[in-house]
């Protein structure tokens, strides 16, 4: 055992042996005092007085809950775990505030490390690949459930609450409560992973813009319909050429019609990845993902992924595929800031906040904190922010019934290398931090929804206004028809890198955007024909045969033959165009 | 090209041809086969003891040139090591073809620059104080944030904390940093914890070390990305073997009883 290992050397070796063994084996931290923990209940009322306020549950409901996780971290007191997730707002919160809570009430200590979420899944990447036990747990996007289920090296919940578990299994937990658990169970019933944070991917707007009379005047002259929200791509090419081209600036100040981003980083490929194609119409109808092709262009029978080129059935090098990518590449370049191209998924993240984008097709809702931060050029005086979140609008090859949007689901994900005891512990930490008393307020601050029971919250009702639309969207049908990465996707760290590397090219100049998907579809192909011969398991990929793509083509669905790719414009006034929600 | 591409290709002449002839070890890996018919690839590394040691100070032979040495005569493969400066190493590989850089810290940021076999080794960064000066309690890195932090130039833990916007002061190498606790020039100083360790024992200048480990790292071998990828995967396979069998253990264990 490991770490009876480390502790042969304890009384005999030098410090930089000992050093050696706790960096290379894994295991706890190391100090040189020993702190002694004692448990504190004024520190559990400190905590709700100083922080867990607001909560969806009543003072003495958090009481009973912080008393239960004092005593079931008792056998782990003293232990120091090491978690690890991507770098948003909800996640620093957790690390900077609710990891030291989570020491005072239960003596586990927990160094939760941000990082990248590339660096995320490389890091559970490399834990399969050496079996050592890196991490004690991991928040990992929902995106990987294809891989979950399919890979035997992740923990499924269900059991373990139910079984080795159990004693460390919130009563209060509530399961049902959480509205992204659909994403996080696998097509066999088990559930993977337990969300910690949710945010969609949506279309972003500046509503004081939009409404006013002189631009809305010229747009119509201009384009022969009225400026709004953006139904399709034709709209919101026509928005982003009149606010970069004809309007130019507004107040002394150069304004640009679209901003995105191109730089050659993992974050282009979930600019892609994150449904981008499906927006465009790439796959087929059918939530949560398009059935039988996905938004990936990977075509699945029964569950078996067996193509992503045309000539296999699947549509990553099709026509809907390669416009959608074409029309990214064409707006990066003719209607945003000049600086976009050489910026990655943060970089971009930060600009909204200038005051001089008039929309975003591609914006995550997990930047609304810090677009209603006050004394900004976007937000009014009065605390409302001057744009809104709408639905995205949709390409020429989006035909109802199609996939609207992608949502992330950062999720708890607990892998079968780590020790028992040390998963039970991370397990305790995980609950804690979407428990009941602490959930509302880490909504709050982060404004990443998972609890039914905080969305429906008065708190929340309050909020509403100052939110931009996040509560009416969460508070819809759109919460569920906004879907992460589905089950097709066999193994998504793998698969995922291809995205920005070949997509990069494109964006560089090297290859055309269609050479570019075909030489990314053949790489799918490859992938995921070794895939099927690395392991022969539950629903491994079995490739079709190479066939004319034309035969393809002429069949119903996906993949679809070419289209008029630029259909008349059309837009929404806002109350109408978030109907889609309902 | 751009300016300033030009300018970063001409930098990268100047150190192949200051640094290229300053090879440390050659490895002369029997086999069955005839050394020509071997791949051959040349590695850079940098002095960061105990992972590696420089040679012209001292005769210790590094965890990372005992593993490397272990997973090329697996993989079959012939090479050898250069030193040079941290940042120079990572640069060099980016730009150099058939070479690749150990233990590189694998991070998103520098994902697209290389092709990876990792990890190689994974290590912890802490954050350390002299022990003279007046304790501080960080239970979080957000607790850092008042305190002028040292790194050097070429870690990634660096970069990390100034992309946080921590107040951080980069020296060219590791040891540096000790120093610069000593002079009151930083608070705390940022490193992976084995190689603070060693340089505080070498330098005799004790240290204390908060108990928050903010980072793990992920050492990697980083190739250029036009190294082949049979002999990529020729390295991934030995390294998985490695793991798999328990001989990365042994290696490790072995290393500790010296």
């Amino acid at each position: 055992m490991r770490p009876k290992k480390c502790s042969q050397y304890s009384s005999s070796i030098t410090l930089i042996k000992l050093a050696i063994c706790l960096t290379l084996f894994g295991t706890s931290h190391f100090t040189q005092s020993k702190e002694t923990f004692e448990f504190n209940s004024k520190l559990i009322h400190k905590w709700l007085d100083q922080e867990f306020q607001p909560a969806s549950i009543n003072r003495e409901q958090q009481i009973e809950e912080l008393n239960w996780f004092q005593q079931a971290a008792r056998p782990f007191q003293g232990m120091t775990l090491r978690v690890v997730s991507e770098r948003i707002d909800t996640h620093l919160y957790e690390a900077n505030v609710l990891a030291k809570a989570f020491y005072d009430i239960t003596g586990i200590n927990v160094n939760h490390q941000i990082t990248g979420e590339d660096d995320v899944i490389k890091k559970l990447q490399a834990q399969i690949f050496t079996g050592e036990n890196i991490y004690d747990a991991y928040i990992n996007d929902s995106d990987l459930i294809g891989f979950h289920f399919r890979s035997g090296e992740t923990i499924k919940l269900d059991v373990f609450m139910q079984d080795e578990g159990a004693e460390v299994t919130l009563p209060t937990l509530d399961l049902k409560d959480f509205i992204g658990i659909q994403f996080t169970t696998g097509p066999d019933g088990h559930l993977y992973q337990l969300p910690d944070q949710q945010f969609a991917n949506l279309y972003w707007y500046r509503a004081d813009w939009f409404e006013r009379e002189d631009f809305k005047k010229k747009f119509n002259e201009i384009y022969g319909y009225p400026l709004g929200v953006p139904q399709n791509w034709s709209a919101y090419e026509d928005i982003a050429e009149f606010f970069t081209v004809h309007i130019q600036e507004i107040n002394g100040h150069k304004v640009w019609g679209h901003m995105d981003y191109g730089k050659q980083d993992p974050s282009l490929g979930w600019r892609m990845s994150d449904a981008w194609l499906s927006l465009g119409g790439t796959g087929d109808k059918g939530l949560p993902n398009g059935f039988p092709v996905d938004e990936w262009g990977i075509r699945v029978e029964d569950c078996h992924p067996v193509g992503a080129s045309i000539a296999r059935g699947g549509a990553l090098d099709s026509p809907a595929a390669i416009y959608s990518v074409s029309k990214y590449l064409q707006w990066l370049e003719q209607y945003a800031p000049p600086e976009a191209k050489n910026m990655n998924f943060t970089e971009a993240g930060k600009w909204l906040i200038k005051g001089n984008i008039a929309q975003q097709i591609w914006w995550y809702t997990a930047f609304t904190s810090a677009l209603t931060q006050p004394g900004t050029p976007v937000m009014y005086e009065d605390g409302r922010p001057r744009w809104k979140m709408a639905p995205s609008p949709k390409g020429a090859y989006w035909e109802p019934g199609m996939k609207l949007g992608y949502q992330d689901a950062g999720s708890w994900t607990f892998l079968k290398s780590t020790p028992l005891e040390r998963r039970k512990a991370a397990w305790l930490y995980a609950q804690f931090l979407v428990s009941k008393t602490v959930s509302l307020k880490k909504t709050l601050v982060g404004l990443t929804p998972i609890r039914h029971s905080d969305i429906m919250s008065e708190e929340m009702t309050r909020k509403a206004p100052y939110l931009g639309g996040l509560v009416e969207f969460y508070r819809s049908k759109g919460r569920d028809h906004w879907t992460p990465t589905g089950t097709n996707v066999p193994d998504y760290t793998l698969l995922s890198n291809l995205w920005w590397k070949h997509i990069g090219s494109a964006v560089l100049g090297k290859i055309s955007v269609s050479t570019a998907m075909q030489q990314m579809a053949q790489a799918f192909d490859s992938q995921l024909q070794d895939l099927s011969e690395q392991k022969n398991g539950i629903c491994s990929p079995r490739l079709n045969p190479r066939i004319s793509p034309q035969i393809w083509l002429r069949n119903e669905g996906s993949p679809k033959p070419r289209q008029n790719e630029k259909p008349k414009g059309v837009t929404l006034p806002y109350a109408e165009a978030i109907h889609v929600w309902k | 090209m751009s300016g300033n591409k030009q300018l970063c290709c001409l930098l990268l002449m100047a150190v192949q041809f200051f640094y290229w002839p300053a090879i440390v070890s050659a490895t002369s890996i029997s086999s069955s086969s005839s050394k020509s018919d071997r791949p051959h690839l040349d590695f850079v590394t940098f002095i960061e003891p105990p992972y590696f040691f420089d040679p012209v100070v001292s005769n210790n032979e590094g965890l990372v040139s005992i593993i490397l040495k272990q997973l090329m005569k697996k993989a079959d493969i012939d090479y050898r090591l250069t030193i040079m400066p941290p940042k120079r190493a990572e640069l060099f590989v980016q730009f150099t073809p058939n070479t690749c850089v150990i233990p590189i810290e694998k991070s998103q940021e520098r994902e697209v620059f290389f092709t990876w076999v990792s990890p190689v080794l994974i290590s912890q960064t802490g954050l350390f104080r002299l022990a003279s000066a007046p304790p501080v309690t960080l239970r979080t890195l957000e607790d850092a944030r008042p305190y002028r932090i040292g790194s050097y130039l070429g870690s990634s833990i660096g970069d990390y904390l100034s992309s946080f916007s921590y107040k951080v002061d980069l020296a060219t190498q590791n040891d540096a940093n000790i120093h610069k606790l000593k002079a009151d020039r930083i608070d705390l100083w940022a490193s992976d914890i084995l190689s603070a360790r060693y340089i505080s024992k070498e330098a005799n200048i004790p240290i204390t070390e908060s108990r928050l480990n903010f980072f793990t790292s992920l050492r990697a071998i980083g190739c250029h990305e036009d190294v082949d990828q049979t002999v990529l995967q020729a390295m991934r396979n030995a390294l998985q073997e490695m793991y798999k069998t328990g001989e990365m253990k042994q290696i490790l264990q072995s290393f500790l009883g010296k």
